[in-house]
């Protein structure tokens, strides 16, 4: 089975739950929930709970989704995870200013840490205070050549805009030289 | 489009820095109380052109320039009046004094800097809410035609200010290092201070250890670091230690994939927990086919 391994990372409300029930096959299984003889024994030593998602491509091909509890800022970065994940969504919530001073925290810490693709994806957009793509660039330090990273706008309880979202962080891995090229129609 | 937020939110001084690097023309008003609940709230404005601060104002009426220098009694409002008069109303009202020969540039300096006083004081505000309105034009009257980029005049007010109050949740924590994130040396003005923190701007030593190494309080170094960040030189690192012995949350998960058994992820995390599995390009297509049908 090869498995391709996204994290939906982002901050409190943003819409990673959501994200990750939109596009998944199965109820998204929070793991903190599953307390079954079988995860017992790794449960014990495993102490942050996160959504998981799927969605079976092939018979031998899957994409899971990972969506990171957001408690305090940085407790979620495992490093194995870190090291696991070929790719990740950071999702910021466009109508809480207030958080955009974590988000940019998370972008340096994972801009210093790996080499894989990322997007960020704009959620509730659809709300009237929300601040514009180009002032959140601004906030989030991302118009400096050196830090850019693509922005797509996401809704992340409707299905087609999920979808779009996952697109465009395939696009930027293969434009990005992190895969190998791939065909996008 | 409006640019707002509360000020608990989204700070003054972090607002400047979007100005700046964005360029930013229009008004800014800002709505602040004193952090009592009888105080009243006051209104300020603030004129940028080209993310250079232009003018700034308590009065919305285009008064506050002529005010000055009416209470300095270098003239009267008539007077002022009259040779504004004279010349064209785009014409900063400083500026068209000066060209008059009724103000010299000392004059100028004064009222500019006293214009800019008074955005340092907002820093203080802990309370309050801000609107840019990018549309809005510029008024000549409040205008002395001379300009300061936001982010000097942000880095001055900040450099004297003694209440920090409002800028707790700004600053990079004590445990987070700083990242030089600009090609050579600064090309801004920085202080003592601002030079000796800037050394350790290579990601790896936290603000506290930084302090200990300099023999500061940690809020002084952590407010020096604060000002790099905002002149856009560092950028926040967080710190964290590295936890590769516990027990990956990924191979937990791996148990939901069909067919896996808990015996073959103990194996496997044995022997390759830290391996990334390479992605096939035909995997990626298929996802990109797969998602662009069933959307
Ligand atoms: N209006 C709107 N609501 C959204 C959007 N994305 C997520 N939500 C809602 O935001 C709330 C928080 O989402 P959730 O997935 O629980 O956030 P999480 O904390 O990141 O997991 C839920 O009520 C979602 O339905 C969006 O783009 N627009
Ligand atoms: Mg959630």
């Amino acid at each position: 089975m090869e498995i391709l391994r996204i994290v939906v990372t982002g901050t409190v409300g943003a819409g990673k739950t959501s994200f990750i029930q939109t596009i998944s096959e199965i109820e998204v299984v929070n793991t903190d929930r599953r307390a079954t003889d079988e995860t017992a024994q790794l449960k014990r030593d495993t102490t942050v709970a996160f959504d998981f998602g799927r969605l079976t491509i092939s018979p031998d091909q899957a994409m899971h989704l990972y969506g990171t509890p957001g408690q305090s800022r940085f407790d979620f970065m495992g490093d194995i995870l870190i090291r696991k994940a070929h790719a990740y969504i950071l999702l910021v919530n466009a109508h809480r200013p207030q958080d955009f001073r974590d988000v940019r925290r998370i972008l340096n810490f994972m801009n210093q840490r790996v080499q894989i693709p990322i997007v960020v994806g704009l959620t509730h957009m659809d709300y009237p205070d929300a601040w514009t793509p180009d002032d959140i660039i601004l906030a989030l330090g991302l118009f400096d050549t050196t830090r850019r990273i693509p922005l797509v706008q996401v809704n992340a309880t409707d299905r087609t805009s999920v979808s779009n979202a996952l697109i465009a962080l395939i696009h930027q891995w293969t434009c990005s030289g992190f895969g190998s090229s791939v065909r996008l129609r | 489009m409006t640019l707002a937020s509360s000020l608990e939110d989204f700070s003054l001084a972090e607002l400047f820095r979007m100005i700046d690097q964005g360029h930013k023309s229009g008004r800014l008003t800002i709505w602040v109380s004193a952090n009592s609940p009888t105080s009243e709230t006051q209104t300020c404005y603030i004129w940028f052109r080209q993310g250079r601060v232009v003018a700034a104002s308590d009065r919305p009426d285009g008064q506050g320039l002529t005010s000055k220098i009416v209470e300095k009694n270098w003239l009267s409002q008539r007077v002022i009046e009259r040779l504004h008069g004279l010349s064209s109303s785009e014409i900063p009202l400083g500026l068209a004094l000066k060209m008059q020969g009724a103000l010299q540039a000392e004059q100028l300096n004064w009222l500019f800097m006293s214009q800019m006083q008074h955005i340092w004081k907002l820093l203080e505000f802990r309370t309050g809410r801000f609107d840019l309105d990018g549309k809005a034009s510029l008024p000549s009257t409040e205008m002395t035609g001379l300009s300061t980029p936001a982010m000097e005049v942000v880095l001055s007010g900040l450099r004297t200010l003694k209440n920090w109050h409002a800028l707790a949740d700004a600053l990079p924590t004590p445990d987070s290092a700083i990242q030089n994130i600009t090609p050579g040396q600064p090309q801004i003005r920085l202080n003592a201070r601002e030079w000796q923190v800037w050394e350790f701007a290579k990601g790896t030593v936290s603000l506290q250890d930084i302090a200990i190494q300099l023999n500061q309080p940690t809020t002084t170094i952590q407010q020096a670091a604060f000002r790099l960040m905002l002149a856009g030189l560092v950028e926040e690192i967080p710190l964290v230690v590295c936890k590769s012995s516990l027990p990956s949350p990924v191979d937990e998960l791996d148990m939901l994939a069909p067919a896996t058994s808990l015996s073959d992820l103990l194996d496997k995390r044995k022997s390759e927990t830290a391996e990334k599995s390479r992605v096939s390009p035909s995997l990626l297509q298929n996802l990109v086919g797969f998602l662009r049908s069933k959307s």
